[in-house]
């Protein structure tokens, strides 16, 4: 019994063998393709944040007739559309002849001679029946200084840094600069811009304010429209 | 061979965890290169003062911060900032420059360069680019420091562009080397060791 038992199980160690050197290469096999994973994982997210530091002013390449709508989120009729105007990016306004047509002087910036330079944009109501918070009619210029970060001229800011992160815009993830900001007088708090060159007229996505002492927190969010008409 | 399985079940398994546990959160806002824009001209304090020489010559601009004002919910920063100059002959120019009070929420971070106007706030400079300059030589050494490119209104259309080479340790404005207008501009600042 013992000898059979022998003589038929001499093959067993060679297959077992055998199959021990098939599960050692699957599995050799298995850590190649997760290790690639694993590092090709790690790798990704974090490429667009590596690339060298390069922001360029998108609000200089704003091209007469771009548009953009920005609402407050969570204010139903808040939308308003942003046209930038037949004169766009004013570098010298004090060699501007006419100023602005339509300004309403106010007393802190009553005469446009003496604006910073800026991009002029028209305001508008934004499309759209929940759109209600603006008479149709409605509209009037406005003037973004080109070194503000997308801000409007009556803000008082003072840039604190700017940085790099990807954000979701328009249903497609990018990369982006990151403005931070401190805001004074009647608005004294932090305020944070996201930027983006393909941001058409301010060249903003995403505009979120966190004031100082009066916990306010309220959220800007830009987006294009199919048509700017 | 059965210690050689084991090792690569284990290596299988760790792998495996790592994938599912998902990649370390991504730097987000907090990570990456970040142009530290406070520590320029907002943080000057009183007494701070850098040392220009125009075109390697005698000509120089001195910048010295005088008072210092923090902004809040009843005013915005200011900062009042001297400026002396001499000739290329080294002597003082009297009655061309003087002073000026700096708003940083007008003018930002850079200097305010329109003497024949001083308060010319449409003629601030112009943000254009910002660029990290991973290594620029100064003063015997090699430096990481910022290249910012901007326009400057006051001068014409054709040659208004001015350079700056900026680092957060140089006084006043962070600006130890511009090009503006033909003229070049060096600070007396050395990098730190």
């Amino acid at each position: 019994v013992s000898g059979a038992g022998v003589i038929g199980g001499a093959p067993a160690p060679a297959r077992g063998q055998g199959l021990d050197h098939v599960v050692a290469l699957a599995l050799a096999a298995m850590c190649l393709v997760l290790g690639i994973v694993f590092v090709e994982q790690r790798r990704a997210p974090t490429t667009g944040l590596q690339e060298p530091f390069d922001w360029q002013n998108p609000m200089l390449s704003a091209q007469p007739g771009q548009c953009v709508d920005v609402a407050t989120e969570g204010t139903p009729g808040s939308g308003a559309r942003l046209v930038v105007r037949p004169e766009a990016v004013v570098l010298r306004p004090y060699a501007s002849k006419e100023g602005i047509p339509g300004w309403k002087p106010n007393l802190k910036w009553p005469d446009p001679h003496v604006f910073p330079p800026y991009l002029l944009v028209e305001q508008t109501r934004a499309p759209g029946p929940q759109a209600t918070g603006m008479p149709a009619d409605k509209s009037e210029p406005l003037a973004f200084p080109l070194g503000w970060f997308g801000m409007p001229l009556e803000s008082q800011v003072v840039l604190r840094s700017l940085g790099q992160s990807t954000v979701t815009w328009n249903g497609q993830t990018r990369r982006a600069y990151v403005a931070e900001l401190y805001g004074y007088l009647d608005f004294e708090g932090s305020i944070r811009v996201y930027l983006s060159k393909d941001a058409p007229a301010l060249g903003v996505m995403r505009r979120e304010f966190a004031g100082r002492s009066e916990g306010l927190r309220e959220r800007h969010a830009f987006r294009v429209p199919e048509s700017c008409r | 061979m059965r210690a050689l399985i084991l090792v690569e079940s284990l290596v299988v398994l760790a792998l495996a965890a790592g994938i599912l546990v998902g990649p370390p959160a991504p730097a987000s806002d907090a990570g990456g290169d970040v142009f530290p824009a406070a520590r320029f001209v907002l943080d000057a304090l009183p007494g701070e003062t850098v040392l220009y020489r125009v075109d390697e010559g005698l000509a120089t601009v001195r910048y010295t911060v005088g008072t210092v004002m923090v902004g809040g919910s009843k005013n915005t920063p200011k900062l009042h900032v001297d400026v002396a100059m001499t000739d290329t002959q080294g002597l003082p120019l009297q009655g061309v420059a003087g002073g000026y009070e700096h708003l940083p929420t007008r003018h930002g971070f850079f200097p305010l360069m329109a003497p024949e106007a001083p308060a010319a706030y449409d003629r601030v400079w112009v943000l254009k680019r910002i660029k990290r300059e991973e290594s620029f030589p100064w003063k015997g050494k090699t430096i990481r420091c910022w290249r910012v490119d901007a326009i400057d209104p006051a001068l014409k259309a054709d040659a208004d562009a001015v350079v700056m080479w900026m680092h957060e340790d140089c006084p006043v404005f962070g600006i130890f080397r511009w090009q503006r207008g033909g003229h070049t501009y060096e600070a007396d600042w050395r990098p730190p060791k």
